[in-house]
């Protein structure tokens, strides 16, 4: 992904042309892109879901301000889940192994937020997602209702919203 | 209703209001305060303290530590143990406080003034100590642009500096490249002496440099970087005390002139490798208007010696062409010239290995490295450094 980007971005500034922008993922439905759990079984998010609403967070082991935000990831899905929502997490362009391992040094194995990998940036590339991390609210209906950074008051809020 | 008893309803009612707001706040579930970390106010981050020993042994026609036509010792040590704090204020200011000391045994300013009784300028043996205190500040504005700040001060016996740069770096096209624009003002203020080491007053000398700056992603494996930057340099150039040998016998003051333009471009690339490795190579091209040309080579092999370690292997050529005005032994007194060995044509090789080892303390993260540099010059000047680091992630 990086790559085309970069190249892209080549092409575009010897052209004198700009890159067309990227769309926005909001209000939009959540891609069918089967994602791969820990334990690696495949499994398309909406099907996860099934009409739950949840907050999907996008993120790399490698970095820092992820890393930050895992506690509170930890906390809000323990309460997301009392409320009838879902917190899942999903690594982009990592293999399962080396996230387990991160996550278990972390202390974040056995928590009720729903871990995956998206190793070829297929989940990503569908959402025209391209920064970690990225936070997205989906609501009940699947679509993708809130996109953001790293986890903040904007993303809570929208989540509150599509649980009520 | 009458006016007087709407007012403390109207009251209670904001009151209760307020309460609910307040009360709802602190008990949701899914509220920010009950969700997020806040960040502290002030957090060090990490602490590196790095010590290095540089060994030189050589030759300099502008020393007076040998004949009067022939070139002189150059020998020197420096010790310099340094301190490096990074520290975080809030969620997007982020300080770093350096601090080199030098200790330097060579011919200094101390060591020619003769006015004291000490005539060591042949010998080079009384020791300088010198100490900066650097600290850049680091403001994110937005996902895409940081603000920088530069402060420095050294400070030598005989000799002050001050300095202040400031910059922007803006990420563009999904963060696949960075452009860094910045610019940096100097100004020294030191001891002049003669070369028969009478002291005679003052010198200053100011150093203005710009930089444009563009990293560019070029492949999940591949970074490029390419950078210009120009100086001008305005005062007193030179340290006062160099040397020249002239050919009627004895020497002379080096003179130079009082005001220099110099222009460096450096184009930098860093490749992964799959076997656990990374390279990384260093062009610079540098010219400026004293009739110096300059190539420089670097190349660095990164190679993963286990989950832990790491080492390191690196080489680097460089060649330039002398100043106009260079001479090892001039006809006369009078007009430009210089026999600083820095500023002869000559060519230099650098062969370097360093080992690292990361190591995890309970909630730190721990970094110890260790380094060796030989450094070998055409014109008669070589030199080891030997450093060491210990660094703490916090």
């Amino acid at each position: 992904m990086f790559a085309r980007l970069a190249i892209l971005t080549l092409l575009a500034d010897g052209c004198g042309v700009r890159p067309a922008p990227v769309p926005t993922p909001l209000e939009r439905p959540l891609p069918r892109v089967a994602l791969q759990a820990l334990d690696g079984r495949l499994q398309p998010l909406p099907e996860l879901l099934g009409g739950r609403a949840a907050l999907v967070s996008l993120w790399a082991p490698w970095c820092e301000s992820c890393v930050a935000e895992l506690p509170s990831l930890m906390r809000l899905a323990e309460r997301a889940k009392a409320n009838g929502g879902a917190v899942v997490s999903v690594a982009v362009g990592e293999s399962t192994r080396p996230v387990a391992e991160f996550l278990a040094a972390q202390g974040a194995a056995r928590t009720a937020i729903y871990q995956f990998v998206d190793e070829r940036f297929r989940f990503a590339d569908a959402l025209g997602e391209k920064r970690v991390p990225t936070t997205l609210v989906v609501d009940r209906r699947g679509r993708v209702v809130f996109a953001g950074a790293a986890l903040d008051e904007r993303a809570l809020a929208a989540l509150r919203t599509v649980l009520q | 209703m009458k006016k007087s008893d709407c007012a403390p309803r109207l009251l209670a009612t904001l009151f209760q209001f307020l309460l609910l707001i307040c009360s709802a706040s602190a008990d949701e579930p899914l509220s920010a305060d009950a969700i997020l970390d806040r960040p502290p106010s002030f957090r060090v981050e990490s602490v590196r303290v790095r010590y290095s020993h540089f060994e030189q042994m050589g030759i300099g026609y502008q020393s007076q530590a040998g004949p009067a036509r022939g070139p002189g010792s150059e020998s020197l040590t420096v010790e310099q143990p340094q301190l490096e704090i990074v520290a975080k204020q809030g969620k997007r200011t982020t300080h770093r406080l350096w601090i080199p000391l030098d200790v330097v045994t060579a011919a200094s300013p101390d060591a020619v003034d003769r006015l004291h009784g000490v005539d060591t300028i042949s010998h080079a043996s009384r020791i300088n100590e010198g100490g900066s205190v650097d600290l850049t500040t680091q403001y994110r504005a937005d996902r895409e642009t940081s603000l920088f700040l530069r402060g420095n001060y050294h400070m030598e016996e005989q000799f002050r500096s001050w300095a202040l740069g400031a910059g922007m770096a803006r990420s563009l096209a999904e963060d696949n490249a960075v452009v860094v624009a910045s610019v940096y003002q100097v100004y020294d203020w030191f001891d002049s002496f003669l070369t028969n080491g009478l002291r005679v007053g003052h010198a200053s000398r100011s150093t203005s440099n710009g930089n444009l700056g563009l990293t560019q992603l070029l492949s999940p494996t591949t970074v490029a970087h390419v950078n210009y930057g120009v100086t001008l340099q305005v005062g007193e150039l030179g340290n006062t005390w160099n040397s020249v040998p002239l050919l009627e016998g004895g020497r002379s003051q080096e003179h130079l002139p009082t005001l220099r333009h110099r222009h460096a471009f450096v184009a930098r690339l860093a490749q992964w490798l799959p076997w656990q490795g990374a390279l990384k190579a260093f062009y610079r091209f540098y010219l400026d208007d004293w009739g110096i040309l300059a190539h420089t080579w670097e190349s660095e092999l990164y190679q993963r010696m286990g989950p832990r370690a790491y080492l390191r292997l690196n080489y680097r050529f460089h060649q330039q062409t002398g100043a106009d005005f260079f001479t090892t032994l001039s006809q006369t007194s009078a007009g430009l010239q210089t026999a600083d060995s820095d500023l002869a044509p000559l060519s230099a090789h650098t062969f370097g290995i360093m080992t690292a080892i990361d190591f995890p303390l309970k909630h730190i993260a721990g970094h110890l490295d260790i380094g060796l540099e030989r450094y070998l010059r055409s014109n008669g000047l070589h030199a080891s450094i030997v450093s060491c680091s210990l660094g703490l992630r916090f």
